[in-house]
């Protein structure tokens, strides 16, 4: 087990790197990207932009570029070419607000997640089961933007209501009821479409573990149904549900939030990133893609090794 | 992107600097006495708390902030041996003494000023102002690499090879400050017209000695003026309280009517518009959006201003190279264009269309009408340019307006036969790629917001063809009329603006525009200040420095 | 690692999805079987002609733009009217200064069915171009890259697939840990800046010439950050399939790598393709508005129902359509591949997982 998890980390380390140094090609090439004439501004002078080339080592080979760019990012010192302020503090500033709107949002989704896929199961065939189907399938059809507009038009904008707030962010620490009100139309709409897609991978595991022999036996022993459902059915047709919410959760939070963010306008570690590859800005690119890596890498990492606990048939050596 | 979409408003940079070439028209200083602008005192209209919804501010340190929203913020916070009159309108680009004690004496030679501080000036946390807190101030500038260092390049001892500017060690050896006599006496190595305008800039205002040289933002400084800065939270909020040391040490200036400002971070016009309509906050600095501007107009009539200070927007051609290297082929597109639908369609309604390249307002703008909306005539003119079915790399910026504005160019030049390829680009890299002679755009959107009142800061910054560059040129369009080049040339030699000089420069427009017809202007763009219904509107006040003056503001 | 594929250090976190792929392969005539069960779910068969119809209408935007609402969809008409039951009407309304009073204008008209006689049925845009056609032709576009993008990144996916189920060892290793690499990624972070890089000059390398606003930008930036998502499951299967006898049967008879692959694998993958495959084009189709709506997919004048409910947002409190009818046309080509790719799967393959991002 241990050597598995540092197997695991080391791979995940070397994915951090690869990613950041791909990302640091796709966005060195831009014509016209040349942050020294953007940070000196429309009246620059030649010896203006080339005293900033000097000062941000432009003129270096690309690779030891990013290695002095890496190397200011985890020294917390790497700046924005667009505004300056400092790219580690911003993500830092942003990052209540993406957690309280991904882990509202996981909450809400696994919760009714589990709801509907234990109702559509335990009545499968059967008219709610049917009508379940198709409301999960088109919560899952659904641009969450599109969503997001929409719900805001409806239930913000007074089109025909208006009792919620429109969109923004209040900090917990600063008014915890604005936040919570603040939140509830962004958790719902990023819930909406894991519901539909979590209530039916559960149903489905639901119907093959009903299947499963020990479920026969435990009902053949004559326990009772609801005891058979609870304690086997869904105490197994959970693990997956459980590992899946790990990924997404993690996805979620590393870049999946980037359009619920931007259109409640959130200013989270998603619309950040979202605003910086808008306007071209290196710095606080490599900065969230780094992020978001991690969160994802090392989620999947913590998410095995979790699956393999929980389901001892599956032990990595 | 809404979420993007920044308004960018101009930073008068210059402006300030600049009201200077028609408002003190001579030339700087002459101690001339001016009456205490504005109401000193605040003649019983304070008021509890002022909430604005605000852009963000680059920095809140005097030394190194550059944009309007920290501008308009901080001007009762740090002040400068001079400031501004707060006064509407033009009055209010007067100069009168701030920390100073009356207007510098100034040798005949305009090279050597001579200050004197007030008396018993203090700063927020109670310590004393003194004279070589100016000095300090100025070499701090330095040291932190401000954007404002050019504005004191002619002091004696910055520039040159072992001037400040190059050393940073030592001190600026023309700047002579007595703290007991509370003397500041500044020598320049040639005299400058525009200097007492540059000790009102946000680089000149005092922060005491000892203020550590890297950026103060988030520790605020120490303030001299009605207000200090309490707490700065990049991207979230910023908080001004009464200065308790104050004691109306500034008679110029008035003294504040809110007890406290707080200014929340809302870069979504939308959320502001929504903020101020919900009363969260009393002044929405963003511009109302288009599509609330219907309701902000019928519903909160009262509580909406709309002003229009000196821009131009307009489409550039590239004259140097094909299709709109022809005369013809750039009528043409003058004539295509319908300035009022652009006026009424992307910008909502929030401008005026023009043919002239100055802002009206100038004393040397003669309106250009000649170009009336004729898509038949402008296909006409394509046809006999020879040029039609040519492709058009289109350049703009990918937000709101200038993105409806470059869309409409791109469909009429298909209308008029052309096959236009539409660029859109993020604002940050927009300038310098269009400013790349490499790029060969060869039409586009651009826009200018006057540095200073004068049409040199139009003509020759912009248009003049001997200032053309390979990289970050202001001339996209590649302008270059040998003639009028020439004119400018001139003209630049002349400071006194006589209505002679008025009438060639408004000759100057109307050739570049008309006879040579090699850029194409549409309007000159306004904007919103929109307030609470809990603001008193007749305390509004608009200068062309200050913008919105919140320190005089009151509420009902 | 779940099943019985190779333990080296990998960031296979579809754990979930690997460890079900060795499903029953057995059967006559699996697809005879399929066709039969597909047949009677009258849900998934009136909604596959549901897209069907969505596809065909999109197609007939040429027709519709020139018999019926006679302007092109890039065709802009600020500051022009139109008649309406007789009456000229504006197509943006005016706004400006009259007499130094301000008025606030660019409101486009609402939808007109058919009181225009053809012409704004679903409403202008605030460049005065008509909405309909718009929302025709940017279903083209969003149909291509959905589609286009389907079938690029399901090819690469199986071949990759094959590939490393087949040969194993170290092919199977530098395509996994490829896969790994790109999944580690935030999709759709990758995805915008892939976009929005490419959007400014476009692609011109390796003898490859894209433009700026070519629709070949969005389909390959989302068939390539997708690869993963389809092509470790099928590497899955492909895994557990090698181990079977038919297969060793086949190598026996001195069947080649690609005999095997392609006689023997892929039709034992087939029914799982197709499935993925519908689902994907799904899934695709949302990415592709998500990224327009950020501004790095289809590029303007040209457009894609996500450019639509963009453009749409700044003007939903005095225009809702604009942003209300492209998200409508979404939904429904989206459920409409959703519940049939649901049937589909059914029918085929009851355990064919796919995971979908959003």
């Amino acid at each position: 087990m241990l050597t598995f998890a540092i197997r695991r980390l080391i791979g995940a380390v070397l994915v951090l790197i690869a990613v950041s140094f791909i990302t640091y090609l796709i966005f060195i090439q831009i014509p016209g990207g040349d942050p020294a004439q953007r940070i000196a501004g429309r009246t620059a002078t030649d010896a203006n932009i080339a005293d900033i080339r000097e000062k941000l080592h432009l003129n270096d080979p690309f690779y030891s570029q990013y290695w002095a760019m890496m190397q200011s990012l985890f020294t917390a010192n790497l700046k924005s070419y667009a505004s300056q302020l400092n790219v580690v503090n911003e993500i830092k500033t942003g990052i209540p607000a993406t957690l309280s709107l991904c882990i509202g949002a996981g909450i809400i989704w696994l919760g009714f997640g589990i709801l509907v896929g234990v109702i559509s199961a335990v009545t499968a065939g059967r008219w709610s089961d049917r009508l379940i189907t198709v409301l999960a399938l088109v919560g899952i059809s659904m641009p969450v933007f599109w969503l997001g507009l929409i719900a805001r038009y409806l239930f913000a904008q007074g089109h025909p209501f208006a009792f919620l707030p429109d969109g923004e962010y209040v900090p917990l620490t600063s008014n915890p009821w604005q936040w919570f009100v603040h939140l509830l139309l962004p958790w719902w709409v990023l819930a909406v479409l894991f519901i539909g897609f979590y209530g039916r991978v559960l149903r489905s595991n639901i119907l093959d573990t009903i299947n499963e022999d020990y479920v026969r036996t435990a009902k053949a022993k004559g326990l009772p149904a609801n005891r058979v459902l609870v304690k086997h059915v869904l105490r197994n047709s959970l693990i997956p549900i459980v590992t899946l919410f790990g990924l997404d959760f993690a996805a979620v939070v590393g870049g999946s939030a980037i359009l619920t963010e931007t259109v409640f306008d959130l200013k989270g570690v998603g619309q950040y990133a979202a605003d910086s590859v808008q306007s071209l800005d290196l710095p606080p690119i490599m900065g969230v893609t780094i992020y978001a890596t991690f969160f994802i890498v090392f989620f999947s990492v913590f998410v095995d090794l979790l699956y393999a606990w929980l389901d001892p048939r599956i032990r990595p050596t | 992107m809404r979420s993007n979409s920044k308004v960018f408003r101009p930073l008068g940079m210059l402006a300030l600097v600049a009201a200077l070439a028609l408002v003190a028209g001579g030339c700087g200083g002459s101690g001339k006495k001016s009456s205490s602008g504005g109401s000193n005192g605040n003649s019983g209209k304070t008021y509890p708390l002022l909430r604005l919804a605000f852009d963000a501010p680059d920095y809140m340190d005097p030394g190194l902030y550059y944009t309007v929203a920290a501008y308009q913020a901080t001007n009762y916070v740090w002040t400068g041996l001079m400031g501004y009159k707060h006064l509407p309108g033009a009055a209010g680009a007067e100069l009168v003494p701030y920390l100073a004690e009356s207007m510098p004496t100034i040798s005949a030679d305009g090279m050597n000023l001579k200050f004197k501080l007030r008396a018993n000036l203090k700063y927020s946390n109670g310590a004393e102002v003194k004279a070589s807190d100016f000095r300090y101030t100025i070499e701090r500038d330095f040291k932190i690499d401000s954007p404002g260092v050019g504005f004191f390049s002619s002091i004696k001892g910055v520039s040159g090879d072992k001037g400040f500017a190059a050393t940073k060690k030592g001190h600026i050896s023309g700047i002579i400050t007595d703290d007991a006599a509370r003397t500041i006496e500044v020598q320049l190595d040639h005299p400058e017209g525009d200097i007492l305008y540059i000790f009102a800039l946000e680089f000149a205002h005092f922060v005491p000695a000892g203020t550590p040289a890297s950026d103060q933002s988030t520790h605020p400084i120490p303030a001299t003026g009605p207000y200090m800065l309490q707490s700065y939270t990049p991207n979230r909020s910023f908080t001004l309280v009464r200065n308790p040391n104050y004691n109306n040490q500034i008679p110029t200036m008035p003294s504040g009517n809110p007890d406290k400002v707080v200014g929340k971070i809302v870069t979504d016009p939308v959320a502001s518009y929504q903020q101020v309509v919900n009363d969260q906050a009393d002044y929405d600095y963003n511009q109302v959006p288009n599509d609330r501007l219907p309701e902000a107009q019928s519903k909160y009539k009262d509580q909406l201003r709309i002003y229009t200070n000196a821009n131009t927007w307009y489409y550039y051609l590239n004259n140097r190279i094909p299709p709109f290297n022809n005369l013809k082929a750039r009528q043409a597109v003058n004539y295509a264009i319908d300035r009022q639908a652009i006026v009424s369609g992307p910008f909502g309604g929030l401008g005026r269309p023009t043919q002239n390249f100055l802002p009206p307002g100038y004393p040397q703008y003669k309106k250009i009408t000649d170009y009336t909306f004729d898509i038949a005539k402008a296909k006409q003119l394509v046809k006999e340019s020879g040029t039609a079915g040519a492709t058009v790399d289109v350049y703009g910026t990918n937000e709101e307006p200038a993105k409806g504005s470059i869309e409409y160019l791109a469909g009429q030049l298909t209308k008029i036969g052309y096959k236009p390829k539409l660029h859109l680009l993020a604002h940050g890299v927009y300038f310098q790629t269009i400013g790349n002679q490499a790029t060969k755009a060869q039409a586009g959107h651009t826009d200018w917001y006057q540095d200073y009142p004068h049409p040199l800061d139009w003509f020759d910054v912009l248009l003049n063809g001997n200032r053309i560059t390979e990289t970050h040129n202001n001339n996209p369009g590649n302008v270059n009329v040998k003639s009028v080049d020439a004119e400018i040339e001139a003209l630049k030699k002349i400071t006194e603006l006589t209505p002679a000089v008025n009438a060639r420069w408004a000759k100057v427009d109307r050739d570049l525009m008309f006879t040579y017809a090699t850029t194409v202007p549409y309007l000159n763009r306004s904007s919103t200040d929109f307030f609470s219904a809990k603001m008193d509107m007749s305390c509004y006040m608009f200068s062309v420095v200050l913008y919105w003056d919140w320190g005089v503001s009151c509420q009902k | 690692m779940a099943t019985g594929s190779t333990t080296d250090f990998t960031l296979d976190s579809a754990a979930e999805l690997a460890a079900e792929e060795h499903g029953a392969i057995e059967g006559k005539s699996p697809w005879l079987l399929a066709w039969r069960r597909l047949r009677r779910n009258y849900l998934a068969l009136s909604f596959l002609l549901l897209f069907v119809a969505i596809v065909v209408i999109c197609a007939l935007a040429p027709v519709y733009s020139t018999h019926v609402a006679h302007t092109g969809p890039n065709e802009g008409h600020l500051g022009e009217t139109f008649t309406r039951d007789g009456k000229q009407v504006q197509i943006v309304s005016k706004g400006g200064f009259v007499n130094g009073v301000f008025v606030a204008g660019g409101i486009p008209v609402g939808p007109q069915l058919w009181h225009a006689g053809g012409r704004y049925v679903f409403g202008s845009d605030n460049q005065g171009r008509d909405v309909a056609v718009r929302l025709l032709y940017g279903g083209i576009n969003s149909l291509k890259v959905g589609i286009g993008s389907a079938v690029i990144c399901t090819l690469l996916a199986v071949v990759f697939a094959l590939l490393a189920g087949y040969y194993g060892g170290w092919v199977d290793w530098v395509i996994s840990r490829f896969f790994d690499l790109i999944w580690a990624f935030p999709v759709l972070l990758l995805a915008i800046a892939l976009g929005t890089a490419l959007s400014i000059n476009g692609f011109h390398h390796f003898g490859i010439n894209l433009d700026a606003g070519s629709l070949w930008i969005p389909t390959l930036v989302i068939s390539y950050v997708l690869i993963p998502y389809v092509g470790r499951p099928l590497r899955g299967q492909i895994l557990s399939l090698r181990e079977k006898e038919f297969i060793e049967a086949a190598t026996a008879q001195g069947a080649g790598p690609f005999r095997v692959m392609f006689t023997e694998l892929t039709p034992n993958i087939a029914s799982s393709v197709l499935v993925f495959f519908t689902l994907i084009i799904a899934n695709n189709i949302l990415t592709e508005a998500g990224l327009s709506f950020l501004g790095a997919g289809v590029q303007p004048p040209n457009a894609s129902w996500g450019t639509l409910i963009a453009d749409g947002q700044d003007r939903i409190v005095t225009a809702p359509w604009l942003a209300i009818i492209p998200g409508i046309a979404i939904v429904l080509t989206v459920l409409s591949l959703n519940v049939f790719g649901d049937g589909l799967r059914d029918a085929l393959d009851p355990r064919a997982k796919v995971r979908l991002e959003h």
